[in-house]
C-alpha cells in the first residue's frame, strides 16, 4: 500500500511487460508513462530495462551503471534482481521515484549466449524476479523477437501490446499476438494480455483509418489512444516524468491518458482513509 | 471519398495455425508445436532414465560463440610484402611484353 495524498492506492503485485516485435512504436514511451503515473500516486514500482538500447533506463535519468539486467541473465540465479535495483533519479518532491534495473549496450550479446543454452535459457529473467517485493513491476522489451523479449514474456503475468496506428504496426499486432499465444500455452500459467496501447496517435485520416482498424480487428483489447505530443518526448529527452512537466502545453493531457491506460491495465483500488 | 489504403490490396492476416517464428526460439517445443512428433534425444543425460550415475553438470556448459580461428603459423608481414612485389613487377613486365607483342604484329600487317 503507498500513500498518495488523501488516497491510498491497493495494487496487487504483478509484472507487466510491454512487447511488441515491430520497433519504433514508443514501447519505452509508454513504458515511463505509465512509471509516471505510479510516480504521481507514489505507488511502488520497479522498471526493468532489457532493451540493449536502455532508452528506458536513460529516461529514469540512470547513466552508465556499474551493474545491469545482464547480470541477472547471465546464469540462472532466483532473486538477483533485488541486486541489481537503482533508484530513478526522478524527482522525489511530487512523487515516489520507481526503481530501476537498467540495461546496457553489454546485454546485446547476451542474447546470442542465451542461444547456446542446451536445456533454453527462457526463463532466466522469471527467476531472477523470484521474491521481487514491488507492487509493480513494468519491464521494457526490445523491438525485436529474440530470446530477450522471450524472457520477458515468460516472466511477465500480463502482456501490454505497444502499436502505433499504421499499416506495419497493425500487421505487428498480429504477429506478437500470435507469439504471445505460443508463450502462453507453454507456461505453467497463461499468460493473458493487458491490452493493445494505441501509442502516437496523430490528426491524419491514415491514423484515424489505422485505429479504427485495429478496434474493429481486436475489439475491446484495444485500450484508449496516447496522442502524439511534443511534451511527451521531451519528458523523456529531459529524464522526467510527463506528470513533472507541470503546466508545459500537452503535458497535463498526456499525464491524464497514461493515467486512464495505467487505471485499465494495473489492478488497482483507490480508497479514502485506508 | 473514404479513405481506405487496402481498397486496391487487403493486408493478409498471419493463418491462426502452423509454425509461429518464436517457435524457433523455444527449442524443444518447436517440434511438438509444429506438430511433430518429438523424439527424446538419448545423446544428453538428461534423457537417461536408468540408475546409472549421471555425469558432473560441468559437461553441459554450453559451446563458446563461434568465431573465426586464426592460422597456427600466420606468414610474416615481410614476406607477404615481397610477394606482392613480386607480383606487381611480374604483371608489369607481362604487360609490356604483350605491349611489344602486340605493336611487332600490328608492324608485321603494314604492307611494305
Amino acid at each position: 500500500m503507498a500513500a498518495g495524498g488523501s488516497v491510498d492506492y491497493l495494487v496487487c503485485v504483478q509484472v507487466l511487460t510491454l512487447v511488441n516485435q515491430k520497433g519504433g512504436v514508443g514501447k519505452t514511451t509508454v513504458a515511463l508513462g505509465l512509471a509516471a503515473s505510479a510516480w504521481a500516486r507514489r505507488i511502488d514500482c520497479l522498471v526493468i530495462d532489457i532493451d540493449p538500447q536502455g532508452n528506458a533506463t536513460t529516461g529514469l535519468g540512470i547513466w552508465n551503471p556499474p551493474f545491469s539486467i545482464d547480470h541477472a541473465l547471465a546464469e540462472e540465479r532466483p532473486g538477483s534482481i533485488a541486486s541489481l535495483r537503482a533508484t530513478s533519479a526522478w524527482p522525489p518532491d511530487g512523487g515516489r521515484p520507481p526503481s530501476v534495473v537498467p540495461a546496457t549496450p553489454a546485454l546485446a550479446a547476451r542474447e546470442p549466449q542465451l542461444m547456446t543454452d542446451p536445456i533454453g535459457a527462457n526463463n532466466r529473467l522469471a527467476v531472477a524476479l523470484e521474491g521481487v517485493d514491488h507492487e509493480i513491476v513494468i519491464i521494457d522489451c526490445p523491438p525485436s523477437l529474440g530470446l530477450l523479449t522471450v524472457n520477458g514474456l515468460f516472466a511477465a503475468d500480463q502482456a501490454l501490446i505497444v502499436t502505433e496506428p499504421g499499416a506495419w504496426a497493425s500487421d505487428g499486432v498480429n504477429q506478437i499476438l500470435r507469439t504471445v499465444e505460443r508463450i502462453s500455452a507453454r507456461r505453467p500459467v497463461p499468460l493473458t494480455v493487458a491490452g493493445v496501447a494505441v501509442n502516437r496517435m496523430g490528426r491524419t485520416r491514415d491514423a484515424r483509418y489505422w485505429d479504427e482498424q485495429l478496434r474493429g480487428d481486436h475489439g475491446s483489447m484495444v485500450l484508449p489512444a496516447v496522442r502524439l505530443r511534443a511534451a511527451v518526448t521531451e519528458a523523456a529527452a529531459s529524464s522526467l516524468p510527463i506528470h513533472a512537466l507541470g503546466s508545459r502545453p500537452g503535458a497535463p493531457e498526456a499525464a491524464a491518458e497514461f493515467d486512464t491506460l495505467f487505471d485499465l491495465i494495473v489492478n488497482i483500488e483507490a480508497s479514502n482513509g485506508v | 471519398m473514404v479513405y481506405d489504403p487496402q481498397a486496391e490490396h487487403k493486408r493478409p492476416k498471419p493463418a491462426p495455425e502452423g509454425p509461429a517464428p518464436v517457435d524457433a526460439l523455444l527449442l524443444a517445443d518447436a517440434a511438438d508445436a509444429a506438430g511433430q512428433d518429438v523424439v527424446a534425444d538419448t545423446s544428453t543425460p538428461a534423457a537417461n532414465t536408468s540408475d546409472e550415475e549421471l555425469p558432473p553438470a560441468t559437461e553441459n556448459t554450453p559451446p563458446a560463440l563461434a568465431v573465426t580461428p586464426e592460422p597456427a603459423n600466420p606468414p610474416p608481414d615481410k614476406l607477404l610484402l615481397n610477394s606482392a612485389l613480386i607480383s606487381a613487377v611480374g604483371a608489369l613486365i607481362g604487360a609490356l611484353a604483350l605491349r611489344f607483342l602486340w605493336k611487332r604484329w600490328l608492324q608485321s600487317d603494314r604492307p611494305e
